[in-house]
């Protein structure tokens, strides 16, 4: 009898710490939650590389430095690289305009998918034939599975297989932007149907190029000149930005529904340009990073707004008090990221050091901004600032 | 909905990507959460229900569905939506049953219970039958799948939840006795010890 007794006890023991065990270690599943990418520079090549920060033990390691000098000469355009996780968690995608070695042609992208930890190569792909490369930089690549998906010239979608490496060209009626989905295996599209504005997003087949719409914003709603800014994680609603260069409001769009307006996001004597946004997981908020520049002061403020979708006012915070100031095309160098889990948000000013007007060394960091804490507390990690040019 | 996911956020990293949306209703735990909390809570109406007999090889067969969890819980071996929420039910079976059987033997079930071969195959038909259903109705259900999947999962964690409490209950009655007869209980045959005196020291 006592047998028995001895071995449900035990294996109930197996049960409750295996029970333990799981809900501790489910929080780090998410191995993109865990790490953060982000650009910085590499003071031993002088180049501008990728790293990666571990949440878990607060470490920062230098991941990937493509050969891209920068600084050599004063005037040099930074070379921007867009790095992002891929989804399976376990490599990295980093993408650059112009060919290893120069960053100088506007009418090519390199792309490589760098193992993280440094198991299995490191492949680079280069695409040809592709104008104006480093604006398709300016938002997040759209990547489903092991394939990239670009707009390519004369309204085609390139799409780049991260294995192969074969690449197909798909002509399309309309300018079709594959734009990076919130949802997996469902890669989205925008397509700006005039100048005055008007949208629509919908869902884009990576094997038959087929678009079905979700949201059409029409151009009476669409208050002028503008973009598609985020879509929520569910894939119902997007947002857009509207309204003149320095007053943006915020448009939230659901199905057929008549257009949300956000209440007014900055004072008249502000110029407030947005940047990128994401959807909080459940929807409920908007969060945008800005740039506000104020009058004719030489700085700018930078942070991000907290916009709730159902119209009340929006939160401001601000991460930089002085940064450099940015005009509202250069906005796009600040771009934060919301964790899969809702939590943190991050952002790094890498790219603000290139920027008129100075960039303050402790400024220049990735920003860590816990979404729990109601003071949205930030952590910095520092980011080296990039090497001065060398004088003639 | 919204209490849910508060709730689950203490034991759920919630990423979104790895969260069914049925119906637009975002469910409060991951897919393999859910698969945990369903297969849990079905795993515990079909102990209930069919009193299937827990030794041999039914405990090794529930042995293996919790290691199994290791190589596709920390991402060792590739895996989609489906199999994720799969291997979550599986998880919740073998959870269910290693933490029944100090309840079902005090309560004297498991050892009484002797099924037919048809119980012992309709109860893992039940769990054949929750591996496939978890998975369909999250990537295909509707808005009433999302209700009764959130109904399932706030169940199945009930039940662990009662489960888990039951056991660590049990465990320290029992060591409450074992200190009791070990430390302050006479030897038999011997004087009973004074107030704050160990049985050697009444001697």
């Amino acid at each position: 009898m006592k047998q028995p007794t001895v071995r449900n006890s035990t294996l109930a023991l197996v049960g409750l710490a295996s029970l333990v065990i799981y809900i501790l270690a489910c929080t780090s599943f998410s191995p993109d939650d865990r790490r953060v990418l982000y650009p910085t520079f590499d003071s031993a090549s002088r180049g501008v590389g990728v790293a990666v920060y571990d949440r878990n033990s607060k470490r920062s390691e230098l991941l990937f430095v493509p050969h891209l000098r920068v600084g050599e000469k004063p005037g040099d355009e930074p070379p921007l690289l867009r790095p992002q996780w891929l989804p399976d968690g376990r490599s990295v995608l980093v993408a650059w305009p112009g060919t290893e070695g120069t960053a100088d042609s506007d009418d090519s992208l390199s792309v490589a998918v760098v193992p993280v930890g440094g198991r299995g190569p490191v492949r680079l792909f280069h695409l040809a034939d592709l104008p104006d490369a480093a604006a398709r930089l300016s938002l997040p690549l759209c990547v489903t599975g092991n394939r990239l998906l670009l707009q390519g010239e004369s309204n085609t979608v390139v799409r780049l297989d991260l294995v192969t490496g074969e690449v197909k060209r798909q002509a399309c009626a309309n300018e079709v932007i594959p734009y990076a989905s919130p949802l997996p295996n469902r890669p989205c599209y925008a397509i700006e149907k005039s100048a005055d504005g008007g949208f629509e997003v919908g869902f884009l087949d990576p094997e038959t190029f087929a678009l079905t719409p979700i949201v059409r914003l029409d151009v009476e709603e669409s208050l002028g000149d503008g973009g598609l800014l985020a879509l929520s994680r569910d894939g119902r609603t997007a947002a857009f930005v509207a309204g003149n260069g320095n007053q943006p409001v915020i448009l939230f769009k659901e199905g057929r529904k008549p257009a949300r307006k956000s209440p007014k996001l900055a004072a008249d004597d502000e110029k407030l340009s947005l940047a990128n946004a994401q959807f909080s997981p459940r929807g409920e908020v908007l969060y945008a990073s800005f740039v506000r520049n104020h009058g004719d002061a030489t700085n700018a403020a930078l942070g991000f707004l907290e916009v709730p979708t159902d119209g009340k006012p929006a939160r401001r915070v601000t991460l930089i008090e002085r940064g450099p100031k940015l005009d509202e095309k250069d906005a796009f160098l600040f771009q934060i990221a919301v964790s899969h889990d809702g939590k943190a948000l991050a952002v790094a000013s890498t790219y603000l050091a290139y920027a008129e007007g100075t960039l303050r060394s402790d400024d220049c960091a990735l920003f860590l901004v816990d979404l729990t804490d109601r003071r949205r507390k930030a952590t910095k990690v520092p980011i080296p600032l990039p090497p001065k040019p060398k004088s003639n | 909905m919204e209490f849910l996911e508060h709730l689950f956020g203490w034991v759920c990293g919630q990423n979104a990507e790895h969260t069914w949306a049925p119906g637009g209703l975002l469910l409060p735990c991951c897919q393999r959460c859910t698969g945990l909390y369903v297969g849990a809570g079905v795993a515990a109406l079909l102990h209930r229900w069919l009193r299937p007999r827990l030794s041999g090889r039914f405990l090794e067969l529930h042995g293996a569905f919790l290691v199994l969890m290791v190589p596709f819980g920390f991402h060792w071996l590739s895996q989609g939506p489906a199999l994720r929420a799969a291997m979550g039910v599986l998880f919740g079976f073998g959870l269910v049953t290693f933490l029944w059987l100090v309840p079902g033997a005090r309560a004297g079930s498991s050892d009484a219970a002797r099924p037919a071969a048809a119980a012992t195959l309709a109860y893992f038909a039940g769990v054949a039958f929750t591996a496939a259903l978890v998975p369909a109705l999250g990537t295909w259900g509707g808005g009433t799948a999302a209700v009764c999947l959130g109904g399932l999962i706030f169940a199945g964690l009930m039940v662990l939840g009662v489960l888990a409490v039951t056991n660590v209950g049990f465990g320290l009655t029992t060591a409450a006795r074992w200190a009791r007869r070990t430390l302050v209980l006479p030897h038999p045959g011997g004087p009973a010890p004074a107030v704050g005196q160990t049985p050697g020291q009444g001697k």
